[in-house]
């Protein structure tokens, strides 16, 4: 039959040989709550915001579900349910729920879950920034620029396109297009690091400019 | 031996079964007043908050039962002489419960008939039951209860619904739903088998079944099943782990689903595949070939699943739900049910996968030959 893969199975494998139930040392996924051997409630481990809830990696989340699968993690994890238990097991329930609500938090906002996608992908999304063509005619122009004033110019282009493209995020977001917020937030962070750039550019050029002064236009420190 | 039926029965999860067998040990009865009864009355309250909290409601209107059949029997007797309506597509445990029952149809993807389910509900005498199952057993098809919820209540009607099958796979959430009755049973969530309960509206007064002593609030009499309810108690606990790994279980069945389609073609029929359906279900017909050859030909390759329905002696009939959804004789007789759970793995899938393959080729070729 061959290989056989399966999203979300290769982490579970990992998960299951590496980590162990802090009471009864038998192994455990990552993303459980429980020690199935034991039943004892485990501590926080590493997991994206989307296993904490149990729902699909994906930007486009089903906000109904999101508030089901959150208010029944929420009940199984009510302190009142720990106070018989060990000092141990109402700490790990406390963080438990307290993770959960952040994870919360987090997905159900679009702003917050835009960041925090583009968080999970860094390294897609800096490919991407610098694959958008603009963003890589500007980085272009800037390593070609010579002087405080081409850097300048290039940090007013993008300080503009910033502009324009917050609002076309914005749009998106209120369209509910998760789509098009998605590629409007690689932009903007492809943005942002080009303003980081001239930055840093322009602080390299300052000894040999200097008592000339004034401030990058379009660059806000 | 690969098992993949976990919508008949999921495996124990070790730390169930280690609270059940410590609570046999356990000798008091819940009703006595001394010690020993006073323990045993403290685990069964304590899994009773477990319960309630899984049901998102208080633990007061939990009521502990023998399983899933008898909860749904309490269910449609609640109200003595009362008009009962259900769908098609329901378990045995209620379509026999009550024969002469009004049926609301499904349309071609297994979703009861809202518009058809408004006029029977329009129609129907006042403080009718209406009982709807919250997740098919045989599709895995999610229906619309809180729809026809809204329109019972609109209607003067008392909704039940059977959510064995949702347990663990959907977050439920009884006020959310809008039922006066909710029906559960722990051994689809890796509990033990024989223990189930009914969830009841605060409002709703029942009238007990069994008549006896004044157990779970004189709602059902007999002294409790200790150890069953506590190990009920655990699983519901543990029951948010299986939440958390449906989409794991979706990933997995997805691509079961995929590749059996791949190898079958337009021999493979996937029932109920464009609608929403729970993580873990795959209804597909193999046409040419009946649904008991391939569940024992499954066997014999090491996997078990069941057809898409089953009932206790063992003899496989044609499906009643593929029959409302409108199939003919030869899909509603070929039909196969795999459910993946808490302890499949993908090499589980790989194997399913391959005997499913070798019993469509020798279908195959059968077929060739006799043409």
């Amino acid at each position: 039959m061959g290989t056989f893969n399966v999203v979300g199975f290769n982490d579970f494998v990992v998960a299951h040989g590496d980590l162990h139930c802090w009471l009864c040392q038998k192994p455990v996924s990552a993303r459980a709550l429980f020690c199935h051997h034991c039943g004892t409630i485990q501590p926080v481990r590493a997991i994206d915001h989307f296993a904490r809830l149990g729902i699909d990696r994906s930007i486009d989340i089903d906000l109904e579900q999101l508030e089901h699968q959150h208010a029944a993690l929420s009940r199984t994890l009510d302190p009142q349910r720990f106070m018989i238990r060990g000092m141990g097991e109402r700490g790990h329930a406390a963080k438990q729920l307290e993770a959960l609500n952040d994870a919360y938090e987090t997905l159900r906002e679009p702003l917050k879950r835009g960041r925090y996608w583009i968080s999970l992908h860094e390294k897609e999304s800096k490919e991407a920034a610098e694959a958008h063509p603009f963003v890589a005619e500007l980085r272009q122009e800037l390593d070609s620029a010579a002087d405080p004033a081409q850097c300048d110019r290039v940090a007013q282009r993008a300080g503009y396109a910033l502009e324009v493209g917050i609002m076309g995020l914005m749009q998106a977001l209120r369209g509910e297009n998760w789509q098009q917020a998605n590629v409007a937030l690689v932009e903007l962070d492809g943005l942002e690091s080009i303003l980081d750039a001239v930055r840093a550019r322009r602080d390299k050029m300052r000894p040999a400019q200097s008592g000339k002064g004034g401030t990058i236009e379009g660059v806000k420190s | 031996m690969i098992y993949l039926d976990y919508n008949a029965s999921a495996p124990v999860k070790p730390a169930i079964r280690t609270a059940v067998m410590e609570a046999m040990e356990r000798h008091g009865n819940p009703s006595s007043v001394h010690r020993f009864g006073r323990i045993a009355k403290r685990h069964v309250e304590e899994a009773r908050a477990s319960v309630a909290a899984f049901a998102g409601v208080k633990p007061a209107q939990v009521i502990f039962t023998s399983g899933g059949t008898e909860t749904n029997n309490m269910a449609l007797r609640a109200l003595s002489g009362a008009n009962i309506i259900t769908s098609s597509i329901e378990h045995d445990s209620i379509l026999a419960c009550v024969a002469d029952a009004q049926r609301m149809p499904v349309t071609a993807e297994g979703l009861i008939d809202l518009a058809m389910a408004e006029k029977i509900l329009k129609s129907a005498p006042p403080r009718s039951i209406v009982s709807v199952m919250l997740v098919n057993n045989e599709t895995g098809v999610i229906q619309p209860v809180e729809d026809i919820a809204r329109l019972t209540k609109a209607c003067g009607h008392i909704i039940h619904t059977d959510a064995v099958q949702a347990a663990g796979r959907l977050p439920l959430d009884f006020a959310a739903l809008g039922v006066d009755m909710l029906t559960l049973s722990a051994h689809k969530i890796g509990g033990p088998k024989g223990i189930g309960a009914l969830i009841v509206a605060e409002k709703l007064a029942l009238q007990s079944m069994i008549k006896g002593g004044g157990q779970e609030m004189n709602r059902r009499a007999g002294t409790e099943n200790v150890p069953g309810i506590v190990g009920f108690g655990v699983a519901a606990q543990l029951a948010a782990d299986d939440l958390l790994d449906m989409p794991r279980l979706t990933a997995m069945r997805d691509e079961l689903q995929a590749r059996l389609q791949e190898i079958g073609g337009e021999d493979a029929v996937v029932l109920g595949a464009n609608t929403p359906r729970v993580a873990n279900t795959l209804c597909i017909a193999m046409r040419g070939m009946n649904s008991e050859t391939q569940v024992m030909g499954m066997d014999l390759a090491g996997v078990a699943v069941s057809a898409g329905s089953a009932c206790s002696s063992g003899k496989v009939k044609a499906s009643h739900v593929l029959r409302a959804m409108g199939y003919g004789e030869e899909i509603a007789s070929s039909a196969l049910r795999i459910s993946l759970g808490w302890n499949t793995q993908a090499s589980d899938v790989v194997r399913c996968i391959e005997a499913w393959q070798t019993l469509y080729r020798r279908s195959r070729a059968r077929r060739k030959k006799a043409a």
